[in-house]
């Protein structure tokens, strides 16, 4: 009997039985879409933390106050990075910048919460202090007025670059440039506008005010750095600049009370935690393909019992061994092979609508994936029924009432 | 004169294991059948006609001795050459019918040709004839349970006919219907007789036993005339 031939019979036994064929398909489908959507929010998580790492630029290492400690558990020993033990300050900023030929930069950064006003506006806001190379090394662009001057650093201006949210907290759709704001009582005038940046690690990156770092110590008395963004030469050469970089803090204090983190080491090591997670979602997720599986051995058992009268007369009337297993295997395989696209394409249509509240990504690896295994689920599956049909006698398989 | 040999058994036994005792359906039967016979089989029941008639159909293999269909050793096939000499060389008539619910009269002629690797449009061809032949010309698209028992058994023997074998069994085809129903069929197989079927029919009804040429009389799965 001809391949085609088969395929009609199997498709026409399956019409014939539409509930019950699309009751088998459902674990196939639940399966498969599940697959997809897990894998796909997987996915979209790595590649958004991989992008937000990209933003941070691969060259960069960041030096944090405080020892953190990753022990071999994976655990986090000693204190946080609390402003008790902080130790980083402007000069020593300043050496990292000046002693090593291989960093580029040296930012020191200031953070503070606090209220801007401006009239009646109010927005409780937080101020990102830092020297004129800041816009640079994080690619803050300035899309209205300018940026600050090594001048305006230097003497400790009152002047700000406002990011858009703020802007539009305090000002709605009027032009703020030039306007006085007070950011904690202390009047700043807005020079220029940050360009909008979106979110970051779920922090909106719009929502600050910049000003230089000289005014943050000299205003509000901030001495100790939050944190010191150490740019290299190279993004080659990002190890060897932090190991320079601990040489001169080492000189500058008794002991390691400091971190140095490696954007690329972090990046390595939270996808690589990220890429089992995927595949541990995906592995979960593929036992409920299995169990569609099992689902559709289970029908095909019963269609095989139900149709011995069938398979009796089929095989009276001529049909070897191997037509009947064909009908049956294929039986097996279109019902997981339906399945498996409706999946697919749930899947696809559940990770769309996902999308709109986190960043999902279907991966092809992760359809292709889904698909061979619905078609392996239907052969390995389909056989055990397919075999059992072909080896009914056929004058006992006439009798069976 | 007569014809030549069509169907040979030589000391065929076959027997069934139950419960631990062996029942002997067939005990050294030895059969010459020529082409173009109409032969009926007749006995009590239990006395082995369907048995014998599921040899010669090759649904079954004998336990011993020789079986020769359309000149082929039948008791030496292997499970694909049974399927395909049951495919050409016999058609199958039952007393049940045995169509298949869910396919319409001509769907179910057409299968025995699926089998036979015929193409789809020589397939409903075909299927059209034979079911013309037998007077379903207006009921093809029929489903059985849309027919009368006579009609379904018309639809049986269409199928039988569609590979154009040789042989036509019949295991008492006019068991399950009235007489007026069962006086066609009868007519309808004389008549593939006369076009040159050779054909054995397991049955009492008085009217095989008057066309045909030879009555064969089975009791405790022997011959006994
Ligand atoms: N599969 C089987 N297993 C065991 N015994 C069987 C089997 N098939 C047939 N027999 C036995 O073989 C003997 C002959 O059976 P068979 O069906 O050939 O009789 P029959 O002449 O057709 O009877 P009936 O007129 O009632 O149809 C019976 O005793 C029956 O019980
Ligand atoms: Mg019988």
């Amino acid at each position: 009997m001809e391949f085609s031939e088969t395929v009609r019979l199997a498709l026409g036994s399956l019409k014939s039985n539409k509930l019950r064929s699309f009751l088998t398909m459902l674990g196939i489908i639940i399966g498969v879409a599940s697959v997809i959507l897990l894998v796909s929010i997987g996915s979209g998580l790595k590649q958004y933390i991989t992008q937000q790492f990209e933003e941070l630029g691969s060259n960069l290492i960041m030096v944090m106050p405080g020892k953190i400690q990753f022990s071999d558990e994976g655990g986090r020993e000693g204190g946080p990075p609390g402003v008790a033990t902080n130790k980083l300050t402007l000069r020593i900023a300043n050496k990292i910048q000046q002693e090593s030929e291989y960093v580029k930069t040296a930012l020191p950064i200031v953070t503070k919460s606090l209220v801007a006003k401006y009239g009646n506006n109010s927005h409780p806001t937080g101020i990102i202090a830092s020297t004129e190379q800041y816009t640079v090394v994080r690619s803050s662009e300035v899309s209205e007025g300018r940026d600050i001057t090594k001048a305006e650093v230097a003497s400790a201006k009152r002047v700000t670059i406002i990011g858009p949210t703020l802007k539009e907290k305090l000002f709605a759709d009027s032009n703020p440039v030039g306007k006085k704001i007070s950011l904690a009582d202390q009047k700043y005038t807005i020079i220029g506008v940050f360009k909008e940046k979106g979110a970051t690690m779920g922090q909106d990156m719009d929502d600050m005010a910049f000003i230089s770092i000289t005014a943050a110590s000299k205003q509000f008395n901030i001495e100790k750095l939050n944190y010191i963004y150490v740019e290299s030469t190279s993004a080659d050469d990002t190890v060897k600049t932090a190991t320079e970089v601990k040489k001169i803090l080492l000189k500058e204090m008794d002991e390691e009370d400091f971190t140095i983190m490696d954007s690329k080491d972090l990046l390595s090591s939270i996808s690589s935690i990220l890429s089992v997670l995927t595949i541990a979602l995906g592995g979960i997720a593929g036992i409920s393909l299995l169990v569609g599986g099992i689902g559709i051995m289970n029908i095909m058992l019963v269609s095989v019992t139900e149709r011995t009268k069938e398979i009796g007369l089929r095989k009276a009337v001529g049909a070897r061994e191997t037509d009947i297993s064909s009908q049956f295997l294929i039986e097996a395989v279109v019902l997981s092979l339906a399945g498996g696209l409706i999946g697919i394409i749930l899947g696809f249509i559940g990770s769309l609508i996902l999308g709109h509240f986190l960043k999902t990504a279907v991966t092809l690896w992760s359809v292709l994936l889904a698909f061979g295994v619905s078609a392996a689920v239907g052969i390995l599956f389909g056989f055990a029924p397919a075999a059992k049909a072909a080896k009914l006698d056929p004058i006992e398989a006439l009798h069976y009432e | 004169m007569k014809k030549p040999v069509i169907i040979k058994l030589s000391r065929v036994k076959k027997y069934f294991p139950l419960d631990g005792v062996t029942v002997k359906a067939l005990n050294d039967i030895s059969l010459e059948i020529h082409q173009q016979e109409l032969i009926s089989i007749i006995g009590p029941s239990g006395s082995g006609k369907s048995t014998l008639m599921n040899l010669i159909g090759c649904l079954d293999k004998p336990t011993k001795g020789r079986l020769i269909i359309n000149n082929k050793a039948a008791e030496n096939m292997n499970t694909d050459e049974l399927a395909r000499l049951r495919n050409k060389d016999i058609g199958f008539v039952f007393q049940s019918f045995n169509l298949l619910p869910r396919l319409t009269a001509l769907d179910n002629v057409e299968l025995p040709l699926i089998y036979a690797g015929v193409d789809r449009k020589r397939r409903k061809n075909i299927a059209r004839e034979k079911l013309t032949a037998v007077g379903l010309t207006d009921r093809l698209h029929h489903f059985p349970n849309q027919l009368s028992g006579g009609q379904q058994q018309r639809v049986a023997i269409a199928r039988a006919l569609v590979n154009n074998p040789k042989i036509i069994l019949a295991d008492e085809p006019t068991g399950n219907l009235d007489s007026k129903s069962g006086d066609e069929i009868v007519k309808i197989l004389q008549d593939l007789h006369r076009k040159g079927k050779t054909i054995i029919v397991v049955s009492h009804d008085p009217d095989f036993a008057k066309i045909s040429q030879r009555i064969i009389k089975l009791k405790d799965g022997k011959i006994i005339n």
